[in-house]
């Protein structure tokens, strides 16, 4: 049954205290009505309000919470269709039997990845054994780490490291066979838990049996198998969800890839929670990298504000560079010019996130465009020359930007990496 | 359960030279249970340039990259007939494609060096050339300033050509008709939404791809043609140029080879040996009869 966005406000605590991220309760009632955000965005809603409301506002993929962290609540089978909401979650394991097991949840924690002025470190550490002494060891100094934790071992085990509440704790695993007792602990301690079955249909079965017990923030994942069939049952879940508003399969999904191949294709392909054996630094800064492209909105790419940026404290006679709004390429070019040390005034034009290729080829960074940023920002007024730098992909706009503009317009390089060479060279007039 | 199958109006076109065929499918990549999927061509790539990571001679290369890669197609830089550069004519250029043709066996794509106005001149002794040894090859690029050049080579020798617009679904479309308005036949165009590296970009080329593939797959026939992608990009990224690790390209190439197989690209060149080995592994993974029948 659909709710509208006032029958939804109704049951918010109508503080607009803006934690959603959204202005106002009623703002944030509109987007839950169109299952575009998940219910557990707003942190003060009362249990009987989260009831009532649930079922009715719940995306495709149900939104769970892990601790700090949000899996699931997608609601497209491709992010030019919207976006792609809560960026798989990275995990790394460490099995009892390690003998360096310490040392890689160390290595886990301290793991800091940054690009285009994004931070990211690992998501989750996953623990793995059969010997509840060890287990145990391992359990708490991966808890001392503050990350959300899969614990993946018997129903026994897991609940000696259960204490009284552990919402940032996911259980591996409730199956068909153990489900009530594993299902118990979670309810008991306020834990989510990870749903394993060998075929969908099982999946199905297993989800609604814990949702009849009252067990509600599931993770569903079907058992590892070769790479394409994998593949596909992530795309047929995604699928059933979606266009066949299937609830059973509603759930965000956890996989385990066996390389670094099904990682990426995990990542691509509707994964919420990936589980890897090594936290083999290399590899973690490509797929932070992929995860960081596919999960940016279609609509609202990475950009900065376009203005002056002034670098190594430029004076009246440092160069002037031209260059886009896209924030991968503002990164790459002011570090370069900060790794070349020159100082220089670098001013971003408005071209809606656009790369300068890209802008180009729509017409958002153009002659216009240039020459407008340029009038707004002052910057010729700054500088005691009449010379503008331009990227070498658009080296064809120089007639026509210097009969707009009236200034000197020099072609740099392709390459921001270049102009460490090119701004050392004395300038052609 | 009941598979959620997607019913499609419409089927890629193939291009075939030889052994190669590329695209042909009616489903979504590699989702066979509801159509018929289509295996990509993996292939690598080639510089004539003297030197160029370490290969002395582009023959002997392309060679290697059939006999000891497997390579399913090579595709042929002429880089050295930039005017900029060595500035080599299109004749030699010409003689260096007739040398390779007739060492491999696999298909060959040429390309220039990216300088627009020597390009259709070293293009069009090329394509004569393929021609004279009865060799059907594949051009690139046209674009949407230049393209009646290499359409007009492909009218008259039948050759492939690749038209490569910057990322953007509605240029691809539009390239596509005004090839098709020239006379180039449909199994004879490949579509290029520009590749760009891991972390530089790829989203862009990645949804592009899936955007044309869906659209194909639905009917319009303007976007019903193979598509081809480079993971050497992955070679240009500062994680790569800058890395102290030997394996960060090969891993930066691999992931970014795998988003466009992913993406539905037909045909992808690869430069690392490696990545090659990994790409065609990939596709025997993809190629297996176990996919899901019954869930």
């Amino acid at each position: 049954m659909a709710l509208t966005a006032l029958e939804i406000y109704k049951h918010l605590p109508k503080t607009n205290c803006k934690k959603c991220g959204f202005p106002t309760c009623l703002a944030f009632a509109m987007q839950l009505g169109a299952k575009k955000v998940g219910l557990e965005k707003c942190p003060d809603i009362g249990e009987e309000a989260k009831a009532k409301l649930e079922s009715a506002t719940r995306p495709p993929i149900k939104s769970i919470r892990i601790g700090d962290l949000t899996v699931g609540g997608e609601t497209v089978l491709f992010r030019h269709e919207k976006k792609f909401f809560n960026p798989t979650a990275i995990a790394v394991m460490v099995d009892d039997k390690e003998s360096d097991a310490e040392e890689k949840i160390k290595k886990i924690k301290d793991y800091k990845f940054s690009r285009v002025g994004e931070e990211y470190f690992i998501d989750m550490i996953a623990v793995r054994g059969s010997d509840e002494k060890r287990f145990l060891e391992l359990a708490k100094a991966a808890k001392q780490t503050g990350l959300p934790l899969v614990l993946m071992a018997d129903a026994e085990i897991l609940e000696k490291a259960l204490e009284t509440d552990c919402e940032e704790i996911l259980l591996y695993n409730a199956t068909l066979s153990n489900y009530e007792k594993v299902g118990e602990l979670a309810k008991k301690h306020s834990c989510s838990v990870v749903a394993t079955a060998g075929s969908l249909d099982e999946i199905s079965q297993l989800t609604e049996k814990l949702e009849g017990k009252g067990v509600t923030d599931i993770i569903i994942n079907p058992e590892q198998k070769k790479l394409k069939q994998t593949f596909q049952e992530l795309t047929i879940i995604r699928r059933a969800a979606i266009n066949q508003k299937n609830k059973s399969l509603g759930y965000p999904v956890l996989t385990f890839p066996a390389d670094d191949t099904e990682a990426s294709i995990d990542i691509l392909k509707y994964a919420s929670i990936i589980v890897l054996d090594k936290a083999d630094y290399g590899l973690l800064d490509g797929l932070f990298t992929l995860r960081q492209a596919i999960y940016t909105d279609p609509q609202k790419p990475l950009q900065v504000e376009p203005k002056v940026y002034e670098l190594n404290n430029p004076d009246s006679n440092s160069p002037v560079i031209v260059t886009t709004n896209f924030s991968l390429t503002y990164f790459t070019v002011s570090g370069d010019i900060e790794s070349a040390k020159q100082p220089c005034h670098l001013l971003i034009v408005e071209t809606e996130g656009q790369s300068v290729l890209t802008a180009f080829a729509s017409g958002k960074f153009c002659v216009e465009s240039i020459v407008k940023a340029i009038k707004s920002t002052g910057i010729m007024e700054k500088v005691s020359h009449k010379k503008v730098i331009i990227p070498g992909w658009v080296s064809m706009m120089k007639g026509e930007l210097e009969e707009s503009s009236g200034l000197s317009v020099l072609v740099g390089p392709q390459n921001s990496s270049e102009l460490k060479t090119y701004l050392k060279k004395p300038d052609d007039a | 359960m009941e598979l959620p199958k997607q019913s499609w109006t419409g089927k890629v076109g193939e291009l075939v030279i030889g052994n190669l065929k590329a695209g042909g499918q009616s489903t979504l990549p590699f989702l066979d249970f509801e159509g018929a999927m289509a295996k990509p061509v993996i292939g690598m790539e080639v510089f004539d340039e003297p030197g160029f990571a370490g290969n002395t001679n582009p023959v002997d290369w392309a060679v290697s990259c059939e006999k000891e890669h497997k390579a399913g197609i090579v595709s042929l830089n002429l880089t050295s007939t930039n005017p900029e550069g060595l500035n080599k004519s299109a004749e030699e250029a010409a003689l260096l494609v007739k040398e390779v043709l007739r060492k491999i066996s696999v298909p060959l794509i040429v390309f220039g060096s990216g300088h627009e106005k020597k390009d259709i001149e070293v293009l069009k002794e090329c394509a004569k050339a393929a021609h004279i040894l009865k060799k059907k090859v594949i051009l690139g690029n046209a674009t949407s300033d230049e393209y009646k050049g290499l359409a007009a080579l492909s009218v008259a020798y039948n050759h492939g050509i690749i038209a490569q617009t910057p990322m953007d679904v509605n240029l691809a479309k539009q390239l596509n008709i005004l090839l098709t308005e020239m006379g180039v036949k449909k199994e004879n165009i490949l579509i290029d939404p520009l590749s760009t590296a891991l972390g530089y970009g790829i989203e862009y080329t990645y949804s592009t791809m899936e955007r044309i593939r869906i659209n194909a797959l639905a009917g319009d026939e303007m976007m019903q043609f193979p598509m081809i992608g480079f993971s050497s990009k992955a070679w240009e990224a500062r994680e790569v140029t800058e890395a102290k690790e030997s394996n960060a390209g090969i891993r930066w190439e691999s992931i970014t080879g795998t988003s466009y197989i992913m993406a539905g690209c037909d045909i992808l060149i690869t430069r690392n040996p490696e990545v090659h080995k990994k790409m065609r592994e990939l596709v025997k993974s993809l190629s297996e009869k176990n996919g899901t029948n019954s869930p």
